[in-house]
């Protein structure tokens, strides 16, 4: 079955080329230029993953990323990104997105985060029994870390990051390793994009996000939980 | 309106002329009354004990009204009248009986007492007016400062406020740092150039100076200016309004300095809406020709030279891209206030994960291919954390190796170490190559600016290292390159340790 795209830009022109580039390899492409539709167009019918714009007059990329997990909860959502800000990304995952692709980008890069995505949507889910590393745990059923018994809420990507790390309990996992799995082969190099998504997630879990206490870094290697 | 004029007039001479002899015309008057309250005690053959309590209370009403002397002259009058006229025996300067003669005296008495008295009080309640006078007056004048218009002088528009409210002849403000005259009155009648000038050293010098009452104005910061005041100041409403002068331009010079701030903020935030815009403007259509290079590269049915070409689209592309991020990068550091996002950072895990970086971006490196340069980092203890931007101090790292790579002799290592001082933390890179000539290594941290042994050796736009600086100096440390035979080149990046040396550049 072909997978269903909506792409959600104020450019036309960003439509037609992806639509005509996409299509040939396999997706089905629905553009449109106001958030607005495009939150009415998910209510209506099925789409595997929805390619959002940040920047767009009227209803914001973020608001309306907000507006789309509270309809869709587990529909994969990309966030186009413009600017080169770790800001607009950390917001953008903040809002709840899965992930974000910064423009221009080549379509190769695009199709695999797509089919990266969509692969983790699809994915079983996870064993619902709570791993626990000393006091924190992280519970699979509702995504939420309990540190020493609050409880953070996670996106999927965090989560996923998290889940194996603390599967690997004290064991450095390296970048190529994180990245290859949570992402997809195509991405083992992108070591930047992890680096925002760490950091985020530090933001998140951390006390002190500069010295971290649960995420450490793994000089040379990547990352680790602590034991 | 013309009928009545006249009659103004009348009433305008008679005022001056009764206010300038009204002593004399009051002792007249005074001689008069007792010539004709006699008259009429005769007349009406009053009894003398009645004529006396007249006498007496209009002795009273004497020394109330006009005062001490004034009341004397009447009391003698009235002594005078009363021994000549009613008092047996009649028409004659002689007292029959000493009872009058003690009458007489205790006139003298009261309309000395009386008048004491009432004059005292008059003097306290005129005393009490012109207070009432002077504070009415301060208080207009610390009104009126209130509300100075910012777009004048302070100091004229404070000096006129004075100088109507009080009458004075003439009053002006000298005030320095920023040097300032503001004057008005009489003196503010001369040409400008020269009052200015005269006002200037009248303020400047130590010594009194007949008719000018001068004081200094006193701010929190010490001593601002002066105060001049030609005419009759009594010295607490000089010391009032030097105080009140003072404060007004205080506050005059805090609130310019207010809106100076905000049309900084406000020049800053265009200047960020215009990049964000230029941003967005720029990579929507780089987007479009990317996807669609790629996509064509991608879907394949291109025959060797279609592709070729395609190829070239989407190279050049992705290179007019990464211009356009170095030029919108250079543009946003080279605001007046870089908007710096501190937090704390711990410089060796930093070192680590842009190294990390840098090699996966880098396939020669991360393959390790022969004549790749090696990176060592090399960090002795655990050094103090800094409060820096994360992403500006990451990028300027990954700018020092690119240039390490890029202009180091195949093969030779590249080489990262910290070191730590009490004030600072010194990040070095260094690399050996080509030596980088003296005249060279200030000029190199020059936007454009490219060394003449480098400037067809390896790619790049010359703005990187200008960038570098420029994040540096934002974060109060400096940047700087040592380069020898020997030793290599060296770029050694130093950033403040203590956080209040930041306080400055946030925001």
């Amino acid at each position: 079955m072909k997978a269903r795209l909506l792409v959600v830009d104020d450019e036309i022109a960003i439509h037609k080329v992806i639509a005509s580039t996409l299509r040939p390899l396999g997706f089905d492409v629905v553009g449109s230029a106001r958030a607005e539709e495009a939150i009415s167009l998910i209510g209506l019918s099925h789409f595997d993953t929805v390619l959002l714009d940040i920047n767009m007059p009227g209803m914001g990329g973020i608001e309306a990323c907000r507006a789309i997990r509270r309809i869709a909860p587990t529909l994969p959502i990309l966030m186009l990104t413009v600017r080169n800000s770790v800001d607009d990304k950390v917001e953008a995952l903040e809002a709840g997105a899965d992930d974000y692709v910064t423009k221009p980008f080549a379509i190769r890069e695009l199709v695999a985060r797509v089919n990266a995505a969509i692969r983790r949507g699809q994915s079983p889910a996870l064993a619902s029994t709570p791993i626990s590393v000393g006091d924190v745990s992280l519970c699979s059923k509702n995504r939420v870390f309990l540190k020493r018994g609050t409880p953070i809420p996670l996106t999927r990507t965090q989560f996923d990051i998290l889940h194996l790390l603390m599967c690997n309990e004290g064991q450095p996992v390296t970048h190529k390793k994180i990245l290859s799995t949570i992402w997809g082969a195509e991405f083992k190099d992108h070591i930047e994009y992890l680096r925002t998504y760490v950091r985020e997630l530090r933001k998140r879990i951390e006390d002190d996000p500069a010295h971290p206490q649960y995420l450490l870094t793994a000089p040379y290697v990547g990352y680790r939980f602590r034991e | 309106m013309s009928r009545s004029f006249p009659r103004q007039l009348v009433v305008f001479r008679t005022g001056v002329f009764y206010r300038r002899y009204s002593f004399l015309l009051q002792c007249i008057l005074g001689v008069l009354v007792a010539l004709l309250l006699a008259r009429i005690g005769l007349a009406l053959r009053l009894d003398l004990v009645i004529l006396s309590l007249l006498f007496l209370l209009l002795t009273v009403v004497f020394a109330v009204r006009c005062g001490f002397w004034q009341a004397s002259v009447f009391a003698g009058s009235g002594i005078l009248c009363l021994t000549y006229l009613p008092s047996p025996p009649a028409f004659l300067l002689h007292l029959a009986t000493p009872r009058n003669g003690i009458a007489f005296i205790i006139f003298e008495l009261t309309a000395l007492v009386v008048s004491r008295v009432s004059a005292k009080t008059k003097a306290y309640a005129a005393e009490s007016e012109i207070q009432r006078h002077r504070t009415q007056h301060l208080h207009a004048v610390s009104h009126n400062v209130l509300l100075l218009n910012l777009q004048d002088s302070p100091e004229r528009q404070i000096a006129e406020f004075i100088q109507q409210e009080f009458e004075l002849d003439a009053v002006a403000i000298v005030t320095r740092l920023p040097d300032s005259v503001g004057a008005a009155g009489m003196w503010a009648r001369e040409e400008e150039a020269t009052i200015e000038e005269r006002l200037r050293t009248l303020a400047a010098t130590q010594s009194e100076i007949s008719g000018i009452s001068k004081r200094a104005l006193l701010s929190a910061k010490g001593p601002i200016g002066a105060l001049l005041i030609l005419g009759d100041t009594p010295p607490l409403v000089l010391d009032s309004l030097a105080s009140l002068a003072a404060l007004a331009l205080e506050r005059h010079r805090a609130s310019i300095n207010e809106s100076a701030a905000q049309a900084a903020r406000k020049t800053e935030q265009l200047r960020t809406t215009v990049l964000d815009g230029l941003a967005h403007a720029f990579k929507t259509p780089l987007t479009i020709i990317r996807v669609a290079s790629s996509g064509l590269l991608e879907a394949g049915h291109l025959d060797e030279v279609q592709h070729q070409l395609t190829q070239m689209i989407d190279e050049q592309a992705e290179r007019l891209d990464e211009l356009t991020n170095r030029l919108l990068e250079t543009a946003r550091v080279e605001g007046e206030n870089m908007c710096l996002q501190l937090e704390t950072v711990d410089v060796p895990a930093l070192i680590h994960e842009v190294v990390q970086e840098f090699r996966s971006e880098s396939p020669d490196l991360a393959n390790n291919f022969t004549g790749s340069p090696a990176i060592n980092i090399e960090i002795d203890g655990i050094p103090a954390p800094v409060a820096a931007d994360y992403e500006m101090i990451a990028s300027t790292l990954k700018e020092l190796l690119s240039n390490a790579v890029k202009y180091s002799t195949i093969g030779s290592p590249i080489t990262i170490s910290l070191s730590e001082t009490p004030y600072e933390l010194t990040l070095s890179v260094q690399s050996h190559g080509a030596v980088i000539r003296m005249e060279d290594r200030d000029r190199i941290f020059e936007r454009f600016y490219r060394g003449l042994n480098h400037r067809h050796a390896a790619p790049g736009t010359g703005i990187g290292l200008s960038v570098a600086r420029r994040v540096t100096e934002a974060h109060g440390g400096h940047i700087w390159v040592t380069s020898s035979e020997e030793a290599g080149t060296t770029f050694h990046l130093s950033l403040p340790t203590r956080d209040e040396v930041l306080a400055g550049t946030k925001g």
